[in-house]
C-alpha cells in the first residue's frame, strides 16, 4: 500500500500544527464560532447531536495493521472505545473533545493518517473498489489512480471552496463495486480499441434529495490526461455551479440544468486549453505510485487445500461463512475475506477498539498486513490463503466478527441517524438492529439470498437508501419518526433508483413492513431468483398490495 | 481598509470610483464592470491607471478584450464560502496572461490567504486593525504542495519534480 | 386543546453544547451550565426566555458554549422532559446501546 515519503509527512504534520493553532485561537476567543466552524470542518470535525464528531480519512479504504491499531488506540484514549466505519470508507469517532483533537490528529499523523478534507465543500476522500488489486475481473488496481487523485486534490488552492462537497470514485473492474454512477465524478476504467487502458468519465451522479444517475461525458480518457481533465471539470463546476441554494449546489444539478452535451463541451474547451501541460501524468509517475500497490509475495507453490475442504465439510458454520463472506482472489489458492461488521442486533459499521486490535493482528498474520474498509461498512482482508482460512475464521468468531451475512438481508447499510446526527429526522441504527435481529437465522438468510437493505435518517441519503433493494428513509411527521420505503434501487452497473412504494410506516411498524416485503418476494420468486431479479420481473404491484391492500379502482 | 502585499501592510493608493460619481480624472481609479461597460471610452480617454472589480458572479471573460488595460483587478469574495474567484484568478493569470496586481477584496480571512496566493492573487484587502505579522505567517503554515497552481510554475508534485529540485525553495524529498 | 396542555406546551429550557468538550448542557441556576436536564432552569414565559437567551449569548461570546437554543419540555415526574424525539435522544444519549449513553462512564 501507499507509504508516505518525507513530503507527505511534512504536509500532514504542518496541517496538525495549523489546526492546533486554529483551536487555540478559537479557545482564546480570537476566532468566533462562525469563523472557526469552516476551519474545523475542513479538518473533519463536526458538532453533532451529543458531542463533536471527528471523521478520519481512510484513503480508498485501505489500512495497514499499524494504522488500524492506531484507530483502536484513538477510540480508547480519546473516545468511548469504539469507532464507526462509514459508507465513504472512512471512520468516525463520536465523542472526541475539541481540546483533545490536536493531540489526536498528531497521533494519527504518526501513522500517516489525517482528517483533511473529510468535510467541507472540497474534494472529499476518493473511494475505490474494495476488491482493488485482488479482484479477478479488474483491468488495473483502481487505488493507483485514487492515490494520484488524492495527492492532486489535497489542499487544492482553487477547489477548497466549491459550491458543495465533491466526491470521486474509481472502479477498475466492469463489475461496479464502487458505485461510480452515484458520484460527482465516477471513473470507470475501460480499454479502447487499441487495447490501452483509460477511463470512461461519468459526472453528476449522486443521491441525497435529488438522486441522479451519472452521465458519461467522455467515453475514453487516456491516463496521462486524468488530472488535467479533472481540473477542467472542477473549474467549470467551481465557476458555474449554483451557490444560491444548497440543495441545488451539487454538480449533478449543474449538469442537469446545463444539459450533458453542453456541460461536456465546456469541460472539453477548458481541457483543450490546459491539456498536455503541467498536469500531464507521466508513465514514470504512474509506475512510481503503482509500485506501492504491487501484489504481495504470494506463495506460488500450490498447497493442497484439502484441510480447507475438509473443514468446510466438517463445520457447517464455517462452510456457511465461506459461502457468503469469501470470494476468490485472482491469485489461485487465495481468497478475499469479508469481515462483517453487522452482527445481529449491533450498529452497522461499528467496531470496538478491541475488535480493531484483533483485525490488526489477523491482517498481520493472514493478509500481508493490509485491510480495507468497504462502502458497505464492512472490512476486507484481501489476500488470505485458503489453507489458513479455518484458523482465521475461528479467531474471528472468538472476537464476534464471524457473522456470515455478506450481501444478505442483515448486511444492512445504515447512517448514524437521529442517534448521533444533527440533521436527522429519525433513527436509522435501531431500525437496522431490529431488522437484523428479525433475520438472524442463517438458514433463512441463505434462503432469501442477496438483498441490500439501506437506511438513511434523512433525505441526505448517507445510508444510500435510494440504491437499496429495500431502501428505508427516515422522515419526520409532526415530531414522530416515520419511514418511507423504496424498492428496486441498485448501485452497480445495473443502476437504478428505488421507487417509493407508498405511505410511510411508523417506527414500530417499519420492521414488519420489511418482513412483509421479503415474504412477498419469497412467495413470488422463481427458484434462484434474487430479490432484484424478482423486482425487475414483477414490479411494484404485488408488494404494494401486500403492504397496503388491493388498489381500489 | 489596509492592503497586505508581500507580507507588508501598506496604504492603499487606489480609490473606488462609484458608479454615479463624476470621472474625476484623478489617478488610480477602480471601477465596476457596469461602469466600465457604460463609460469605457471616457475612462480610456482619461489616460490614467485603471483598476476594475470583478464581483463573484462576474467572470473574467466579461472584460476579456480589455484585461491588459488594467493595472489592478480586484476579485470580490462576498463570503468566504464563495470560491469562484479562485478560478477567476487562475484564468486571469494563465489564460489571459494578466501581469498586474490581483487583489482579493471582501471577506478575506487569514486562513484563506495561502490558497489565494497560490491562485495568483498578490494583494489582500484587510481590516486596518489586523496584526500584519500574524497574518503574514499564514502564508508559511503549509510549506509543501501536492499540486501546482500559480505559485510555483504550475507544477504537479508527483509527476515532474525530480527529488531535490528546489523550485520554490522548499521542495525537498 | 385544554388550558392545561397549552401551558405545558409553553414550557422551555435552554440547551447548548460546551465549546471545549462538545457535551450537551442545559442552562441552570446562576447562569451555570449543567449536564443534567433535571437541573435546567424552567422557562415559563417570554420575558424569562428573552432574559435567558441573552445570558446564553453572553456564554457564547465568552467561549463557554456553542449554539444555544430553547427547547420545548413538559414537566413530568422526573422533571422536564423534551417533547421532540431529537431532544429526548440528546438528553439521554444514543438509544442503540446502553453503554453508549451520556450517562455511561467513558471507556478510557
Ligand atoms: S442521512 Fe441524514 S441522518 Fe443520516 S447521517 Fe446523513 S445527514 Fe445524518
Amino acid at each position: 500500500m501507499y507509504r508516505y515519503d518525507e513530503f507527505d509527512h511534512t504536509i500532514v504534520q504542518e496541517r496538525v500544527d495549523q489546526f492546533r493553532d486554529q483551536v487555540s485561537r478559537r479557545v482564546s476567543g480570537e476566532l468566533t464560532e462562525e469563523e472557526f466552524r469552516p476551519l474545523r470542518l475542513m479538518n473533519g470535525l463536526y458538532l453533532q447531536l451529543h458531542a463533536y464528531m471527528l471523521r478520519v480519512a481512510i484513503p480508498y479504504g485501505t489500512l495497514s495493521s499499524k494504522q488500524i491499531r492506531m484507530l483502536a488506540h484513538i477510540a480508547r484514549r480519546y473516545d468511548r472505545g469504539y469507532g464507526h466505519f462509514t459508507t465513504r470508507q472512512n471512520i468516525q469517532y463520536n465523542w472526541p473533545k475539541l481540546e483533545d483533537v490536536p493531540d489526536l490528529l498528531a497521533d494519527l499523523a504518526s501513522v500517516e493518517m489525517h482528517a483533511i478534507q473529510t468535510s467541507g465543500n472540497c474534494i472529499r476522500n476518493v473511494t475505490a473498489d474494495a476488491y482493488a488489486g485482488v479482484a479477478d475481473d479488474e483491468l488495473e488496481d483502481s487505488r493507483i489512480y485514487a492515490e494520484i487523485i488524492r495527492q492532486w486534490s489535497t489542499l487544492h488552492p482553487e477547489f477548497s471552496f466549491l459550491p458543495r462537497k465533491f466526491k470521486i470514485a474509481v472502479s477498475g473492474a466492469p463489475t461496479d463495486r464502487a458505485a461510480v454512477r452515484f458520484h460527482d465524478i465516477g471513473l470507470q476504467m475501460r480499454q479502447n480499441i487499441r487495447g490501452e487502458v483509460g477511463f470512461e468519465v461519468l459526472v453528476g451522479g449522486g443521491q441525497g434529495r435529488t438522486p441522479i444517475i451519472a452521465e458519461t461525458i467522455r467515453d475514453f480518457l487516456p491516463k496521462q490526461d486524468l488530472l488535467s481533465y479533472l481540473e477542467a471539470i472542477l473549474r467549470v463546476y467551481n465557476m458555474l455551479g449554483r451557490r444560491d441554494n444548497i440543495y441545488k449546489a451539487r454538480i449533478k444539478i449543474l449538469v442537469k440544468e446545463t444539459g450533458r452535451d453542453k456541460f461536456a463541451a465546456l469541460v472539453e474547451e477548458e481541457w483543450n486549453r490546459i491539456r498536455g501541460g503541467a498536469l500531464d501524468l507521466h508513465k514514470d509517475e504512474i509506475n512510481r505510485i503503482r509500485s506501492y500497490f504491487a501484489p504481495p509475495l504470494y506463495e506460488l507453490t500450490p498447497e493442497p487445500d484439502t484441510d480447507y475442504q475438509i473443514a468446510r465439510r466438517a463445520d457447517r458454520d464455517f462452510d456457511r461463512w465461506c459461502a457468503s463472506n469469501v470470494v476468490s482472489n485472482k491469485q489461485p489458492g487465495y481468497g478475499i475475506v469479508n469481515i462483517s461488521l453487522k452482527p445481529a442486533g449491533m450498529a452497522p459499521g461499528d467496531a470496538t477498539a478491541d475488535q480493531m486490535d484483533v483485525l490488526a493482528d489477523l491482517a498481520e498474520t493472514y493478509s500481508f498486513d493490509e485491510l480495507r474498509v468497504t462502502h458497505k461498512q464492512n472490512i476486507v482482508l484481501g489476500h488470505v490463503r485458503l489453507v489458513g482460512l479455518h484458523a482465521l475464521w475461528q479467531q474471528l468468531d472468538a472476537a464476534g466478527l464471524a457473522t456470515a451475512n455478506i450481501g444478505l438481508a442483515s448486511d444492512i447499510i445504515a447512517c448514524p441517524g437521529l442517534d448521533y446526527c444533527n440533521l436527522a429526522n429519525a433513527r436509522s441504527i435501531p431500525v437496522a438492529q431490529r431488522i437484523s435481529e428479525r433475520f438472524a437465522n442463517p438458514d433463512q438468510l441463505a434462503r432469501i439470498g442477496a438483498l441490500r437493505i439501506n437506511i438513511s435518517g434523512c433525505i441526505n441519503a448517507c445510508g444510500h437508501h435510494h440504491v437499496g433493494d429495500i431502501g428505508i428513509l427516515g422522515v419526520d411527521r409532526r415530531g414522530e419518526e416515520f419511514y418511507q420505503i423504496t424498492l428496486g434501487g441498485d448501485p452497480t452497473e445495473n443502476v437504478a433508483i428505488g421507487e417509493v412504494i407508498g405511505p410511510a410506516f411508523s417506527y414500530d411498524d417499519v420492521v414488519d413492513a420489511v418482513e412483509t416485503i421479503i415474504a412477498t418476494y419469497e412467495t413470488i420468486r422463481t427458484i434462484d431468483e434474487t430479490f432484484a431479479q424478482t423486482w425487475r420481473r414483477v414490479g411494484v404491484t404485488p408488494f404494494k398490495e401486500k403492504l397496503y391492500g388491493p388498489a381500489r379502482h | 481598509m489596509a492592503l497586505l502585499v508581500t507580507n507588508k501592510v501598506i496604504k492603499d493608493q487606489w480609490h473606488i470610483l462609484e458608479d454615479d460619481a463624476q470621472i474625476d480624472g484623478g489617478d488610480n481609479m477602480i471601477v465596476s464592470v457596469e461602469r466600465w461597460q457604460r463609460d469605457r471610452d471616457d475612462l480610456i480617454a482619461c489616460n490614467r491607471d485603471l483598476g476594475i472589480v470583478l464581483k463573484s458572479d462576474q467572470p473574467p471573460n466579461l472584460i476579456e478584450k480589455d484585461i491588459q488595460r488594467f493595472s489592478v483587478i480586484c476579485l470580490e469574495f462576498p463570503k468566504f464560502t464563495d470560491g469562484r474567484a479562485y478560478s477567476y484568478a487562475r484564468l486571469l493569470r494563465n489564460k489571459y496572461g494578466f501581469k498586474g496586481e490581483l487583489r482579493a477584496v471582501g471577506n478575506v480571512l487569514r486562513d484563506q490567504l495561502a490558497f489565494m496566493l497560490r491562485c495568483g492573487i498578490d494583494a489582500f484587502e484587510i481590516a486596518d486593525n489586523v496584526n500584519a505579522r500574524d497574518w503574514s505567517s499564514a502564508f508559511g503554515e503549509i510549506t509543501v504542495r501536492y499540486q501546482g497552481a500559480n505559485d510555483i510554475a504550475n507544477i504537479v508534485r508527483p509527476n515532474i519534480i525530480p527529488p531535490h529540485n528546489d523550485v520554490a525553495g522548499n521542495w525537498s524529498y | 386543546m385544554s388550558k392545561k396542555t397549552e401551558q405545558i406546551f409553553d414550557t422551555k429550557v435552554v440547551t447548548a453544547n460546551m465549546l471545549l468538550g462538545g457535551n450537551v448542557v442545559y442552562m441552570a441556576t446562576g447562569s451555570s451550565w449543567d449536564e443534567k436536564l433535571a437541573n435546567a432552569l424552567i422557562i415559563k414565559n417570554d420575558d424569562a426566555l428573552t432574559r435567558l437567551n441573552k445570558v446564553a449569548q453572553e456564554a457564547v461570546t465568552s467561549g463557554i458554549v456553542v449554539g444555544p437554543y430553547a427547547i420545548a419540555v413538559k414537566i413530568g415526574f422526573a422533571g422536564p422532559q423534551p417533547l421532540s424525539k431529537r431532544e429526548q435522544i440528546r438528553a439521554t444519549g444514543p438509544t442503540i446501546r446502553a453503554d453508549y449513553s451520556e450517562q455511561a462512564v467513558p471507556n478510557v
